[in-house]
């Protein structure tokens, strides 16, 4: 046993959050040392659980977090001193600040560029230089990342500029600022927390309840359901409709919704477990999700899907680029000369665009990426450009947002946007990507799908249960998206009913979760021939 | 003093529900846990294991095992067409060697077959009941809680008309579980046998089912041959030392047929026998490796010609519903 | 001062009741191009720079929110 928990130590895999070893092992043992250590330790239960937790996926790279936490605290330490110094003007000290503010997130950023987009910067210079006849060469440098290091090194960049705002005073506590960085639960997927919002009770070592814990766990169950029933269900589907030999465009519409679908399901349902986890700690890490699919636009499903990382770029990108003299005085240039609405139009633009190639490129080094984040670019804009004119048209056919055509017309429109972007999102490269969306229109045949519906890795059941999965999902979205209390409602029947329906629930995930045996991604793919 | 009890009620209900929480997983996993050995993909074993018990209890004198490599190339009805032998194809996708152990040994419950020619590529692949061999306090889990290992149990459960559709159904009774693909797909790479390729040998759980099963088929009064069918993507020279050698030192009793050393002599041609790309046989390559076989077979054991035998006109049937030999 | 302000308000968003709002900024009404281009206007006709730290709910959720950020920063 001993050895194989060295092992399972020293292998370097990690258990991730849907894996069973994190809610049944890791997740109670660390709560219990956690209850049962005196107040002003529990802290280091969460900083020794997190740094474990960190060290069984990047081992040595822990000391970027580490470090990533240094220069966080230093730089708020050095801005305070210098705010505190009277004798120096406020200009001064303002223009202090912002040096060593911008110091900060250079060496951050700096950092997370030459781990993770070297080589990427790299061969597109190779790429480069063959247009021109040259013959540059790039040996791939193929480093480790370490694991989250684009979310901490954001979380940190906040934290910096709060403190240069004002909004929050340096803190003088280094373990808090640590365990704040590399807190587990939001580690490897966010979501992108603010340092005003959960440093507290991250450190208040506040004992937890049973409450908290039956929260938690019934969070972590819902994310559960939704990765392992629907999500993981659709992977290896989504695997060989990605594969280059896409042949149809019915093939492609199907690659692009199944996506769509295992991508919401997957990213939503592992924040599902990760807000259940930091719920069981008495910590409220902030909704990554607001039931997306429920937008009205493109920029309303950016406020509803992979919410802190649009609230981050908002405030971090968005405002202090529309807010900056220069841009102001453009703005008004233009206002001025072709009215207000050009006005609208203009101002946010060049900030749209820096914050849309940041969303691309945050995603990783690749340039399907950063084409996805242009997309939205270019397809927000010009919602912007016809929000007016089409509520001219509703007016004139006498429709008012709230009808039903509206809104199936919108529903429609933003589906079909988000699959397609996604489909981009996930295809090899851009002319991949390009060729699938060019077969929906020149080589599209209902019959090339229902021909291939057997060979996707999914059988009978497995369709069923993925449609009952969705189905539910659809239904709780709507409760939620109404604003409907679903646990108030479920505590309101006696206990043994509760008992039996989480029993039900925890089954359902057991039974139909795809996992273990027969459900080999790769396995399958080679399997049916 | 209230809130205090208050605070340890919630606790205490809290215990009681994970206490019964396993009560149910343990009561499920007795209730799920199949009456056989421990399997890898128990809906397929039983799949099957229920297609071959529609075959007439001790009409079958030849079984072939093994995964796709072995439902590609071995045909009974071509056997049967040709020798007169009867036999059954008990080769399954991706079959992993303890399954066909299963399979053989539930077989063995009606029929008294000869010979066994089990395929030797299911040997080289993962041949453990669990997914992940070296995931070992999963695997503990999961033995001490089959409801975790068997949870697909439910797939068995499907209408009649997507069981007639299944690949191991369809045609299973009249093909006897071989499947004819006439699709082409050249194979245009080189002689994959002279290329020096990395040495390999069996790995100990393969080792230890084959065991089992060469004891399975003495007790059973069967003679088992091995054989490699001609894969140019999946077989190679290392391979077949590792058979010859494992075998030398363990059951030298076993026979061992290597069919990719006899490509030229039944005259295989990579541009026409193969359905992708050289991995498996196609119709037309499984015709060639099927004579050999059949001669192979009748030379060396004592097999049965039924061809004029009334009790076995269904076979006849079946060959002529065919229509491939 | 205040009328001026709901003017401005009211230009960008003819749809919402500033009177009696509260929520502006915690309840999602005004998104982040009504606050860039609001913010544009208020700067000019209070001759004030509005900058990101000044951009929270407690400044923005309502009418009153507003007046008194204007008059602090006019202030300054």
């Amino acid at each position: 046993m001993l050895e194989n928990f060295i092992t399972f130590l020293k292998s370097g895999i990690g258990v991730s959050y849907a894996m069973w070893q994190y809610p049944v092992l890791f997740l109670p043992v660390t709560l219990l040392l956690y209850q049962l250590f005196p107040q002003r330790f529990r802290r280091y239960v969460l900083l020794a659980a997190s740094l474990l937790f960190f060290a069984f996926f990047s081992g040595i790279l822990i000391v970027f977090p580490i470090a990533a936490s240094l220069i966080s605290y230093a730089a708020g330490r050095i801005m305070e001193n210098i705010a505190g110094n009277k004798e120096i003007k406020r200009k001064e000290r303002t223009r202090r600040r912002k040096r060593v503010l911008a110091a900060g997130i250079i060496i951050l950023l700096a950092t997370l560029a030459v781990i993770k987009y070297s080589d990427f910067a790299g061969l597109t210079l190779v790429r480069i230089s063959h247009i021109f006849h040259g013959n540059f060469q790039w040996n791939l440098l193929d480093w480790a990342v370490p694991v989250g290091i684009s979310y901490f090194t954001l979380e940190a960049i906040a934290y910096m500029t709060d403190v240069f705002r004002d909004d929050i005073k340096a803190e003088h506590d280094f373990i808090k600022l640590l365990l704040f960085i590399v807190f587990f639960p939001k580690l490897m997927e966010g979501p992108i927390s603010r340092y005003n919002e959960i440093a507290d009770d991250l450190s208040s070592g506040r004992a937890t309840t049973a409450d908290n814990v039956a929260n938690g766990y019934q969070r972590i169950l819902w994310g559960l359901f939704k990765k392992l029933v629907i999500a993981d269900h659709l992977a290896p589907a989504v695997d060989i409709l990605f594969q280059n030999n896409i042949m149809d465009g019915s093939l492609s519409v199907a690659a692009a919704i199944l996506f769509t679908i295992q991508e919401y399901m997957d990213f939503s349902g592992t924040i599902d477990i990760v807000i259940g986890s930091g719920i069981t700690f008495g910590v409220h890490l902030t909704e990554n999700f607001r039931q997306p699919f429920f937008a009205k636009n493109a920029s309303d499903f950016w406020h509803r899907w992979h919410i802190t990382l649009g609230t981050f770029f908002r405030d971090y990108i968005f405002y202090p680029v529309t807010l900056a003299k220069p841009v102001m005085k453009f703005t008004k240039k233009v206002r001025d000369k072709f009215g207000k609405f050009a006005g609208t139009i203009a101002a946010p633009m060049l900030a749209l665009f820096l914050v849309w190639l940041s969303n691309g490129l945050w995603h990783g080094p690749r340039w399907t990426y950063i084409f996805y984040g242009m997309y939205y670019f270019v397809l927000i804009e010009l919602e912007n450009i016809f929000e007016e004119p089409f509520l001219g048209v509703l007016k004139k056919l006498k429709l008012t947002e709230e009808s039903i055509t509206v809104r199936v017309f919108r529903f429609i429109k933003l589906f079909i946007i988000v699959i397609i972007g996604e489909m981009f999102f996930r295809a090899d490269n851009i002319a991949i990507g390009v060729k699938m969306f060019m077969q929906i229109f020149t080589n599209f045949h209902l019959n090339v799908l229902a021909e291939n519906a057997g060979f996707l890795g999914l059988d009978f059941w497995d369709y069923w249960t993925v449609a009952a999965g969705m189905l539910l999902v659809i239904a709780v979205s709507v409760l939620k998206e109404r604003g409907y209390p679903i646990r108030t409602k479920l505590m309101a029947y006696p206990i043994a009913a509760r008992f039996a329906f989480w029993y039900v629930c925890i089954l359902a995930v057991v039974i139909f979760g795809a996992y273990g045996n027969g459900y080999d991604a790769a396995g399958m793919i080679y399997a049916k021939f | 003093m209230k809130s205090y009890f208050e605070k340890y009620k919630k606790t205490v209900h809290g215990i009681i529900f994970v206490g019964g929480l396993f009560a149910l997983l343990i009561i499920l996993s007795l209730v799920i846990k199949p009456k056989s050995g421990e399997v890898y993909d128990i809906n397929t074993v039983q799949m099957k294991c229920e297609a071959t018990a529609k075959e007439r209890a001790e009409s079958i004198d030849v079984a072939f095992a093994g995964n796709s490599e072995s439902y590609r190339a071995f045909s009974p009805l071509q056997l049967y067409a040709q020798k007169g032998v009867t036999s059954y194809n008990l080769g399954a996708s991706a079959l992993r060697v303890c399954d066909c152990r299963e399979i053989l040994g539930n077989f063995f419950k009606q029929q008294s077959p000869k010979v066994i020619v089990l395929e030797t590529d299911t040997l080289f692949e993962e041949g453990s009941p669990y997914r992940d061999p070296d995931a070992h306090l999963t695997n503990k889990v999961e033995k001490k809680l089959p409801l975790f290992h068997y949870h697909t149990f439910y797939k068995r459960w499907i209408p009649e008309s997507v069981k007639e559709k299944d690949m191991y159904w369809k045609d299973a009774s009249v093909f006897k579980g071989f499947l004819a693909e006439t699709a082409v797909r050249p194979y245009e790479g080189g002689d994959y046998m002279s290329v020096e390729a990395p040495k390999t040998k069996i790995r100990e759980t393969n080792r230890n089912v084959l065991k089992d099963i060469i004891k399975l088929c003495e007790k059973n009064s069967a003679s088992l041959v091995l054989v490699s069918a001609p894969s140019a993507t999946n077989w190679n020279s290392a391979k077949h030392a590792a058979v010859v050698k494992w075998l030398d030192e363990n059951a030298p009793q076993v026979a061992y047929l290597d069919i990719n050393e006899k490509l030229d002599e039944i005259g295989i041609d990579w541009a026409n026998d193969t359905m992708d790309g050289g991995n498996h046989m196609n119709l037309y390559g499984s015709k060639k490796v099927m004579d050999y076989i059949g001669d192979y077979l009748t030379e060396n054991y004592a097999l049965a010609d039924h061809r004029n035998d009334s009790n076995y006109k269904d076979w006849e049937d079946n060959v002529r519903k065919a229509g491939l030999y | 001062m205040r009328e001026r302000i709901l003017e401005i308000l009211q230009d960008q968003r003819p749809d919402v009741d500033f009177e009696n709002e509260t929520e502006l900024v915690s309840g999602k009404i005004l998104e982040s191009f009504d606050i860039v281009s609001i913010v544009s206007e208020l700067d000019d006709e209070f001759d004030i720079e509005i900058t990101p730290k000044d951009l929270k709910a407690e400044n923005f959720d309502s009418l009153e929110a507003l007046e008194n950020l204007i008059e602090r920063l006019s202030e300054e």
